[in-house]
Formats: C-alpha cells, sequence, structure tokens
C-alpha cells in the first residue's frame, strides 16, 4: 500500500496573512492518490483549488504558513528546503496552468523553454535536449515538431500552446501532475482532444494526476475519484460514480444540478 | 405577424486583408453568404469554434464592421445607408454584452455613472433623480442591490459584472441583444443563474436574443433556433432541438461530441463517438475550393471538392452534399446516454 502512492496528503492547511488577521484558505485537506489514477478536484471559483495545488509545489505566496504534510513517492514535500523542491518541480511533481499564453515566455522559443527543463533535470546537453523534446511534442500530437522547437508561443493557437504546455510538464515523466482548469480556456472540441490525450498519456505513463476543474463534464469524463472543496474544505469524496450516483454534500448537489440543468441534452426552457 | 422582422441579414460577407505596407496581402474571407431572421423575443444561437466568425458576425450586425456585401435590415431599413447620427439613435435597439465582463466595465466610473450613461444619452430629458431610480431599478432587475450603486467595477466578482453589464444593456430599452459569449468566463453555478436572467429579460421584455457560443449547453438552454458557422460559413442552421437530437453536418456532429456530458457511464460511447469523428485536427486548412469543413471531414468524397450549397433537409437547412444518408446518421441521444 505504501509504496504505490504516488501522493499521500494528510491535513494540508494553507493560511494567508491578511490585513485583518489570518486567513485559512485550505483546511485540513487528506487524500491518497495511487499511481496511474486521475483525482479530480471540484469546487467554485474561490474554494481553494488552486492554493491547495500551489501548497503542494511549495509555491504559496509569501507569507503564507502551509502545515500539515504532503509526500510526494514518500518525500515530504511541506516545510522541505528550496533545493530540494526546486529539484523535484517539473521532475518528480509538474504543473499545467489555465492560460496556456501567460505561462509561456514570449520572447523564447518552444524549444528553448522545453529544452531547459532537461538541461536542468537531467544534465542533458542543448542538443539532446531538443531532440528528446522533439519527440515529447510528437507524443502530444504536435504535428511538424522540428518546426514548432523554432517557433514561438505567439505563433501557436490556444490548443496548442497548452500541448506545449503538457509536453513541458511530461519531459521528466513525473510520478505526479497538477492540472489546473488546463482546458477552460479551449473550444470544446479542443477540450476534448486534450482531454482525451491525457487519458493516453496517464495510460502509458503511468503517472497520477490531480485535476483541478469547476467542469462536471470534464470530471465524468476522466476522473476515477472526485473529492469536493468548499471554502477551503475537502467535503466530500470518493469514486466517481459513487459522487455522482449518490452526492452526500449540499457542494456536490449543487454543482451537479447546475452542470445537469445546463446540458447539451437537458430539455431547457425551449 | 405585423409590419417588418425586427433583424433581416442577407448574404452578407465580410473581407479582412492581411497588412501589409507596400504588397497587401489577398482579402481573406471572414464571413461568406450568411443570412439570418430574427424576431421580437426570439432567441438565436450562432455557435462554432474560435476563428469561425461568429463575432465578426455580430459586429457585421451592428455595423461596427464594415460589409463587403450583403445587407443588413432592422425593422426593413437597410442600416448601411444611415448617416452616423441616425445609426446611433437606431443603436439604442441594438445592445451589446461582451465575454469578458470587467473589461467592459471602466474601471474608474462607479456603477451608478456606469449605469446612468445609457440613459443620459438615449433620454436626455430625464432628471438626476429619475436616472438614480431608474438604474436603481435594473440592478434590482438582476439581482443585485442600491448597495451597489457607490461601489467601483473592481469590487464586484465576474458574475456580479455581468449583471451590471446587463443591467447596463437593459437601461437603453433594446429591442434586439447581442451577447457575445457571455457566460464562458463564469462558473457553472453563476453560469446558469446569468441564463436564467437573460431567458427572464426576454420572457418579460420580449428583448430578442443572439447569442453567440461554443458552449452547447448554454444553447440548448437559451435559445429555440440555431446557427452552425465554421471558417465564416453556415453549415447548419434550424431549431435547436432538431440540429442536437440528430446532427446533420458533420461539422455539428463533431461539436456535439466534444461536448462533455455530465455522466461517468456516457464518458466512454462520448470519446468513441470523437474518435470515429476525428480526422483533421480544428486547424487543418481547408482546399483552396471546395468544401471548407473538408479537411477535417470523416465522411469526405470526391464530390466535396464541388462547394456544398445550403438545402432544406427535414426541419434544417444543411450545407453537405451527404447530409441525410445513412451512413452520417447520429442521434444525440448515442452520443449522451
Amino acid at each position: 500500500m505504501s509504496a504505490v502512492l504516488a501522493l499521500q496528503v494528510d491535513g494540508l492547511s494553507v493560511t494567508h496573512a491578511a490585513a485583518d488577521g489570518a486567513r485559512t484558505v485550505v483546511s485540513d485537506v487528506s487524500f491518497s492518490l495511487p499511481r496511474g489514477r486521475i483525482l479530480g478536484i471540484a469546487g467554485e471559483s474561490g474554494c481553494g483549488k488552486t492554493q491547495l495545488l500551489l501548497a503542494l509545489l511549495g509555491l504559496s505566496p509569501a507569507g503564507a504558513q502551509v502545515g500539515g504534510s504532503a509526500l510526494l513517492s514518500g518525500q515530504q514535500l511541506v516545510g522541505a528546503d528550496r533545493r530540494v523542491l526546486r529539484r523535484l518541480r517539473g521532475n518528480r511533481i509538474a504543473m499545467v496552468f489555465q492560460d496556456p499564453m501567460t505561462a509561456l515566455i514570449p520572447y523564447l522559443t518552444i524549444g528553448t523553454q522545453l529544452a531547459e527543463v532537461l538541461q536542468v533535470h537531467r544534465g542533458l546537453s542543448k542538443s539532446q535536449a531538443l531532440l528528446h523534446s522533439q519527440q515529447m511534442l510528437e507524443a502530444v500530437g504536435i504535428d511538424a515538431p522540428a518546426r514548432r522547437l523554432r517557433q514561438h508561443p505567439h505563433e501557436l493557437s490556444g490548443g496548442m500552446r497548452q500541448r506545449v504546455l503538457l509536453a513541458m510538464a511530461l519531459l521528466c515523466e513525473p510520478d505526479v501532475l497538477l492540472a489546473d482548469e488546463p482546458t477552460t480556456a479551449l473550444d470544446v472540441t479542443v477540450q476534448a482532444q486534450i482531454l482525451d490525450l491525457l487519458l493516453d498519456l496517464r495510460e502509458r505513463l503511468g503517472m497520477a494526476v490531480v485535476l483541478v476543474t469547476h467542469d462536471m463534464g470534464v470530471l465524468a469524463q476522466v476522473a476515477d475519484d472526485v473529492a469536493v472543496m468548499h471554502a477551503g474544505v475537502l467535503v466530500e469524496q470518493g469514486p466517481v460514480q459513487q459522487l455522482f450516483d449518490a452526492p452526500q454534500s449540499t457542494a456536490t448537489q449543487s454543482l451537479l444540478a447546475a452542470a445537469r440543468q445546463l446540458s447539451p441534452t437537458a430539455q431547457g426552457l425551449v | 405577424m405585423s409590419g417588418p422582422l425586427l433583424l433581416e441579414a442577407r448574404d452578407l460577407a465580410v473581407h479582412y486583408r492581411s497588412p501589409g505596407l507596400l504588397r497587401p496581402g489577398p482579402p481573406q474571407a471572414a464571413l461568406q453568404g450568411v443570412s439570418l431572421l430574427l424576431d421580437r423575443g426570439e432567441a438565436l444561437a450562432v455557435v462554432g469554434e474560435s476563428g469561425s466568425g461568429k463575432s465578426t458576425l455580430a459586429r457585421a450586425l451592428l455595423r461596427l464592421e464594415a460589409l463587403s456585401a450583403g445587407q443588413v435590415l432592422l425593422r426593413g431599413e437597410d442600416l448601411a445607408i444611415l448617416s452616423s447620427q441616425e445609426l446611433r439613435a437606431k443603436r439604442r435597439d441594438l445592445q451589446m454584452i461582451f465575454q469578458d465582463p470587467l473589461a467592459s466595465l471602466d474601471p474608474r466610473m462607479r456603477i451608478e455613472q456606469i449605469l446612468s450613461q445609457p440613459l443620459r444619452v438615449f433620454e436626455p430629458q430625464l432628471t438626476a433623480a429619475a436616472r438614480n431610480a431608474r438604474a436603481l431599478q435594473a440592478l434590482q432587475q438582476v439581482g443585485l442591490d442600491a448597495s451597489a450603486l457607490q461601489r467601483w467595477p473592481h469590487q464586484f466578482s465576474g458574475g456580479q459584472a455581468q449583471r451590471i453589464g446587463i443591467a447596463r444593456a437593459l437601461l437603453a430599452q433594446p429591442a434586439l441583444l447581442v451577447c457575445d459569449e457571455p457566460v464562458s468566463a463564469l462558473d457553472l453555478p453563476i453560469r446558469l443563474q446569468v441564463l436564467q436572467l437573460l431567458a427572464q429579460q426576454r420572457e418579460q421584455a420580449g428583448v430578442a436574443l443572439l447569442f453567440i457560443a461554443h458552449d452547447l449547453a448554454a444553447v440548448r438552454f437559451l435559445c429555440e433556433r440555431t446557427l452552425v458557422l465554421y471558417r465564416g460559413k453556415v453549415m447548419e442552421q434550424g431549431p435547436t432541438a432538431a440540429l442536437f437530437n440528430a446532427p446533420l453536418h458533420p461539422y455539428t456532429q463533431t461539436l456535439l461530441a466534444a461536448s462533455l456530458p455530465a455522466d461517468p457511464r456516457a464518458a466512454a460511447a462520448s470519446r468513441a463517438r470523437r474518435r470515429q469523428l476525428a480526422v483533421g485536427a480544428p486547424l487543418s486548412r481547408p482546399s483552396a475550393s471546395g468544401c471548407v469543413f473538408a479537411a477535417r471531414c470523416a465522411f469526405v468524397q470526391p464530390q466535396c471538392a464541388q462547394t456544398p450549397l445550403l438545402r432544406q433537409v427535414g426541419e434544417v437547412q444543411v450545407a453537405c452534399h451527404r447530409a441525410g444518408e445513412p451512413a452520417l446518421q447520429l442521434r444525440g441521444s448515442d452520443i449522451s446516454s
């Protein structure tokens, strides 16, 4: 049991310093994630989903107090030394952000940004790193990958940029991939492609994924397990089918009710 | 039916020329041969991926974009021949709400000022007290209260800011509200509330809606008719229920298959359907002539080198040579249940 957990989070809390005293944005969150499984975290904006992911990466804002425990394949992340975290980030635990434009550096080529990950974490030469990056771009379904390496972010569409970020996150074959609303900014057709790709890659690489979203359709499509967050607390968690069939908390019920009323096959007002 | 239709667009075309100082590029069609009708109190959806020409269509209808061909008639009057002064008066009838609710509110104006602006322009005879009363009434209509009047835009959440945008548009008492992706930036529960608000305004004030979206769920909720655009051309149009239950055009089928049902049991079937339909990437370039969708189409045949014309098949109009053939048939229930 203990050998296969990619991520084990126990009583994780994040408290921000505010003008009127401290504000707890993540409160006593616990979950465990075996290798090869996808955990969806659902909740409305402001419920603390993103703060939870940032805490796992050691990227909480300055002055924030992070308590509890988060083990990445046995390695403690909470309170870990900055140098240790820097070695782990992008390597054993990687993140894909919501907005693929602001997550890429506009004046560097795609190739330079991808290769850097391997140069830093794997000590590869730039040419070796570029070759490996090209293969990864191909793996995430980008055509003409050699040409893309020489292009800048603005020359790619939103869906293609999100694929580049996914490729970047996967370069070191991390144990855990964190994805924060990775498809919210994309067209529905591109969203479906990226999610299908995520499922394929999970199968091939066996990585564990934490996917944060407010879209119950996305969770129904890809998640094995779902945790619902409300006001910084995980109010409910369980296998996806069980949660959709018999939601216990009002937060889950309201998310599901809205999703079912807003469905392309629902009987709307018309 | 009494009097002319509220809005009629005939054969609209918009071309953009790629910039170049000495040798400007050839004009690119952003919109081609689009016709639509919209009467009082109706709701028409325009759907398609980014780059399909949805926003260009909205801008062309409001004369914010120069037409290279076609006509827009508002109550039978051609908007193109109006002077700018006459056009401004007509714009009262044509209000717009935008995708990014915060970017569409001036950050240096209090909500009171933002809401009194349309009244100053369209009803200059009103006293300050009357304007305030109307602004308050509009706020209450969208579910906010008087405390909002003295606050600034940044003090509101996205959903609240979108309500303020809607209140501002409604203060002009428009006949047509053009909504460009009004809920795509909002969380699901808030999205539902804003859609319910639009539906209610339509019912109570009889305002017609032109609703631009890539989210088919919102369309199903709000609009009885739908027009599907791809690369500036109409692929399919007709009653929303007919289009969603039995999409005829492979592009409409692709959009529906990408719309994820909130039901884990339906996930595998949804994925299988996408695999069946997926051929080209969304960016596949169309061939120079023929069907613009051919490069992405799973059902392409030699005849697709000829440009398909819009034709009536059952309840809908569709631009596909093969629409209606059994091989293409897909029922909504195959994807969603």
